[in-house]
């Protein structure tokens, strides 16, 4: 690390480094302020201190429960989206006729504006006449109440979000193309089996993106909400099962005119989010490959 | 056990390339068949998205619900045209979409170059830094930051929705920083003792062997973009501004859903997602990335 | 030195597109409180009602840009359920609207927070507007918005539906007990498989309102959705769907805005918006009919629009005239043929049976809002859309599993509630 390079560092991230500045520091900076006021998102905010923090950790039970939902939905769905993804992405990637129209069609659901496809879902998903169910009882499987059950509804929001992994896919197949054909070769002549190049060769040159799907899943499902708000027709049902946190960090906000709360909720979760990308940088930064690694 | 014989004779040889033939055909058929089933999942909430889209209004909400409507009516198609001024926000999306991926690429390319290859002290802090503004909610930054583009002057214009483009998107450095730095660095060393300066090396080594991540980042920033009705809401009032995306949130009205038209403002909106990916996808293709200095 | 040299052309040429984006994606010109030649633009926050709405407002806005030369009427839209949204944010960045239409559940807050500006002191004739509707626009007693429009649900029923069972048409003074024993006549069975309901959902907050109980007291310090006729209201609710069986689950009709529509439901909650739809979609004759009587009577829940003037508008007294015009002027002749809204004026009473595509019975409406048989039952505490909040899942809960331990549940929530916001 000389001067130069710094100095040179510096510039090509100066787009970056601007724009936060001006348009990112100082409106977090404020929200951090506002968590510490009874802010209503109109009129004065008077000081407050940690009055909010103490609520939430101890007079809100919504702050657990959205908490709760939050992390089931990150646990399970973020290693699900992350293979299944990864293996349709490797399905795509082999060479078969008409692969270009595959791969459209397996990204298609992803580009379905959420306002249509959330009537898709439920309507999917209707308990008594929904193909879901449909499908179920023709092989004589138990039926399920979907999103109006309880138990059922965070795994189905999970199921829908796997309907989206198209996104994730694209960034797969990048990879995949990225990984070069003579590593390949080279195994073959060695005489190595489709596993043993997948295991060896593929998993660990596309290491870059899948880490880097593991970190943007995480960051991103522990903000989910959107499209538990539209099937749940804004009420975060059955019984709160399906309130994830931003969904009722929202709720405070525009609903209830609880800006201030609101944003104490946020830096909670900003601080929960930043712990556990620390932790995944710390466990698993070290196993990704990359050839410049300086 | 048995004792292979040194040089497998001619039969053998056949013999083996034919079980081999076989057993590619049945991979290849296997494949073919996942591949099919899994298109008929995926592509059954999209069907389903058209044939409503073609029905007249009292059998979209007929149960069970039907998939083919028993008349195919493209009256929803012209309605979505008189209820709304649908041409107009077409071409307020193309300019915004168009301009925030040119920005994106950009400016996301040469931060995360920085970032991935040009290691400067602080670099560490930086990234960490970079990580951390995408973990708080944007709901409770939404506020402070209309009112820096209040006191800009740029409400009721494009402007708060194309120029953050242009200082670089977070996810995307990071995405291009993990495929920045899987290019060897050899050929950053013998381009620069041909003279290439750090720039030169940017343009002319890595944005080349880069082409499948880069059309990736512009590929999803056109469809984030082009789908995003948070910005539009907040940023524009003039109906003649809105884009797409917060256009059709109009055939939600609060007392009212017309599902036939919003069906068929739906198909028209994903019609050039559907054309620019599939064009997008072509340039996935294996062995660009492979070129260069080594063996 | 070419490194140097490479980079000042590498931050050249980036400055200069940007540059170059900037001024061509720049769209059209920015927001001016007045526009050319001593122009005052007012700008109205309103959502739509439904996809032409916007649209069709735009028309009366002609009109009185027409009568008012000099003043422009610019409409921005946000959706209703993020309407919010907008709404904090233009305040918060110093660029509030002139005029807002308002959701009942934000006014409260609006109100306290001083972001509407008090009409107190306008010269508003009471005896112009029917009864009750100036009390829908008044916190504390003092008047911050007006109101535009003013109706209630009603029922609508499937005329060919009653004609097959062989039933006479609801009485505009039928009861709870005459609605059941419709709704039961008219719900058909076959193969196990209910394929007509009777009803197709009875709103909880109706069934409270003819009942004469509510979530909270309209004077926002009791707690009375524990009370024994709210007990009674939510019980019968309940019972139509899993003791008699005339009203879908939720289950069977999720994802199912229209039941009624495509023949499935006999009877729906119905409303004056809802009738151009009806009409052109339906191929049943129907009609409609005032909520059938619970312990308070034939009465329905007020469902209104309020506007006010924003606290900060530079412009108040266009904004005023404006808002006259709509709520007591030209506009309440005219929205009746545009948006199909139902005036709040004595003057137009009987416009109501008038409207474009108004069913046989639209008089009863007219009866109901001139006897001024609408009960608002949300009171303007700020607290009021979290306490809606935090009792609705309970109500589900009731619904779903049926109305055996109901007294119970309200009970506990009631006292929760009761202890949380400090209310009776």
């Amino acid at each position: 690390m000389n001067k130069s390079r710094t100095l040179l560092f510096y510039l090509f991230i100066l787009p970056w480094l601007i724009g936060f500045f001006v348009f990112t520091a100082g409106p977090m900076v404020y929200s951090l302020y506002m968590s510490f006021t009874d802010y209503s998102g109109l009129g004065a905010a008077n000081w407050v201190g940690l009055e909010n923090y103490k609520k939430l950790f101890t007079e809100d039970p919504l702050f657990w429960q959205s908490l709760w939902n939050t992390f089931f939905y990150t646990i399970v769905g973020v290693p699900l989206g992350l293979v299944v993804g990864y293996l349709l992405a490797v399905l795509l990637n082999t060479k078969v006729r008409f692969m270009g129209v595959f791969r459209t069609i397996f990204y298609l659901p992803s580009l379905v504006p959420t306002v249509a496809s959330s009537l898709l879902w439920i309507l999917i998903f209707q308990p008594d006449f929904g193909i879901a169910n449909s499908i179920l009882s023709f092989f004589h499987l138990p039926t399920s109440n979907w999103l109006l059950s309880e138990s059922m509804v965070k795994p189905t929001l999970i199921i829908m979000s796997l309907w989206g992994a198209g996104g994730g896919m694209v960034i797969y197949l990048a990879g995949l193309q990225s990984v070069p054909a003579s590593l390949y070769e080279a195994a073959e002549l060695d005489g190595a089996g489709k596993f043993h190049k997948f295991w060896n060769i593929t998993i660990p040159m596309t290491s870059n993106v899948i880490f880097f799907n593991l970190i943007m899943g995480l960051i991103g499902s522990f903000q989910i909400f959107t499209q538990a708000y539209v099937v749940s027709s804004g009420n975060g049902g059955p019984n709160y099962k399906s309130l994830f946190y931003v969904f009722y960090l929202y709720q405070d906000a525009f609903k209830f005119f609880k800006m201030g709360y609101a944003s104490a909720l946020a830096w909670i979760l900003f601080i929960i989010i930043l712990v556990f990308t620390l932790i995944q940088f710390k466990v698993f930064g070290k196993k990704v490959y990359y050839e410049y690694d300086e | 056990m048995e004792i292979t014989p040194a040089k497998p004779t001619a039969a053998v040889k056949a013999k083996k390339q034919r079980s081999i033939n076989k057993g590619r055909k049945v991979e290849k058929a296997l494949t073919y068949l996942l591949l099919i089933t899994l298109s008929i999942l995926f592509l059954f909430p999209f069907l389903w998205l058209i044939g409503t889209s073609v029905k007249p209004e009292n059998e979209a909400m007929a149960f069970p619900p039907t998939m083919l409507p028993k008349e195919w009516d493209l009256a929803n198609y012209k309605e979505v045209f008189t209820l709304v001024d649908f041409g107009q926000y077409y071409m307020n999306s193309i300019i915004v979409t168009v301009c925030v991926v040119i920005g994106t690429v950009v400016s996301s390319t040469l931060v995360a170059y920085g970032f991935a290859r040009i290691k400067g002290r602080g670099r560490n802090f930086w990234f960490v830094l970079l990580l951390g503004t995408m973990m708080l909610p944007p709901q409770v930054t939404m506020i402070p930051v209309y009112m820096i583009f209040s006191k800009l002057g740029w409400v009721n214009t494009f402007l708060p929705l194309i120029v953050p483009s242009f200082f670089g998107s977070a996810y995307f450095i990071f995405l291009l920083r993990q495929f920045f730095k899987t290019i060897p660095k050899e050929l950053e060393e013998s381009a620069y003792l041909d003279g290439c300066g750090p720039f030169g090396i940017f343009w002319r080594i890595i944005i080349p062997l880069s082409v499948p991540s880069i059309i990736t980042v512009a590929l999803l920033s056109f469809m984030w973009t082009w789908n995003d009705f948070l910005n539009p809401l907040i940023y524009l009032n003039d109906d003649s501004k809105y884009t797409l995306a917060l256009g059709i949130l109009q055939f939600k009205g609060a007392l009212l859903i017309q599902w036939g038209p919003m069906m068929a403002a739906s198909v028209f909106i994903i019609l050039p997602l559907i054309i620019i990916f599939f064009v997008g996808q072509k340039y996935f293709v294996q062995g660009i990335a492979t070129t260069g200095g080594k063996g | 030195m070419r490194k140097k040299k490479k980079l000042s052309a590498l931050l050249l040429t980036f400055v200069l597109a940007l540059s170059a984006f900037l001024a061509g994606c720049s769209g059209s010109d920015s927001e001016s409180a007045s526009g050319e030649s001593g122009d005052v633009t007012l700008r109205i926050l309103v959502w739509n009602n439904n996809p032409e709405g916007t649209k069709l407002e735009g028309e009366i806005f002609k009109e009185f840009e027409k009568e008012n030369p000099g003043i422009k009427v610019k409409q921005v839209y946000a959706p209703y359920d993020k309407f919010n949204d907008k709404f904090l944010t233009m305040s918060a960045g110093g660029d509030q609207p002139d005029l807002v239409w308002l959701q009942p559940s934000a006014f409260g807050q609006f109100v306290g927070k001083d972001v509407l500006m008090d009409l107190s002191d306008k010269e508003i004739n009471e005896d112009e507007y029917m009864p009750n509707v100036l009390s829908l626009g008044q916190v504390d007693g003092k008047q911050y918005a007006l109101i535009r429009d003013a109706s209630a649900f009603m029922l609508g029923y499937n005329k060919d539906m009653f004609d097959a069972a062989g039933l006479e048409y609801p009485k505009d003074d039928w009861t709870w007990d005459d609605f059941l024993a419709t709704a039961q006549k008219l719900t058909v069975e076959k193969n196990g498989k209910t394929v007509q309901f009777g009803m197709e959902n009875f709103y909880t907050n109706e069934l409270l309102v003819e009942n004469g109980g509510g979530f909270v007291s309209q004077d926002g310090k009791e707690v009375i959705v524990d009370s024994p006729e709210s007990i009674e209201a939510i019980k019968f609710g309940a019972d139509l769907i899993n003791k008699y069986h005339v009203q879908p689950t939720t289950a069977q009709s999720q994802g199912l805005s229209n039941m009624f529509l495509a023949g499935q439901a006999a009877m729906k909650m119905m409303g004056p918006w809802d009738w151009s739809d009806t009409a052109k979609n339906a191929n049943f004759k129907w009609d409609v009919v005032p909520l059938p009587a619970g312990k308070a009577g034939n009465v329905a829940a007020a469902s209104y629009l309020p506007i006010g003037i924003g606290s900060k508008t530079k412009h108040p007294e266009e904004a005023y005239k404006l808002l006259e015009f709509l709520t007591t002027g030209k506009g309440q002749d005219l929205q009746v043929d545009t948006i199909s809204a139902v005036p709040v004026v004595k003057r137009n009473a009987d416009k109501i049976e008038s409207m474009a595509n108004a069913p046989e019975n639209a008089k009863a409406l007219s009866t109901i809002l001139a006897e001024g048989r609408t009960v608002m039952n949300a009171p303007y505490i700020p607290e009021y859309a979290e306490i809606m909040s935090k009792i609705q899942p309970v109500i589900d809960n009731i619904n779903l599993n049926g109305s055996k331990d109901a007294e119970k549940h309200l009970k506990e929530i009631a006292d929760q509630i009761r202890k949380e916001y400090g209310l009776k």
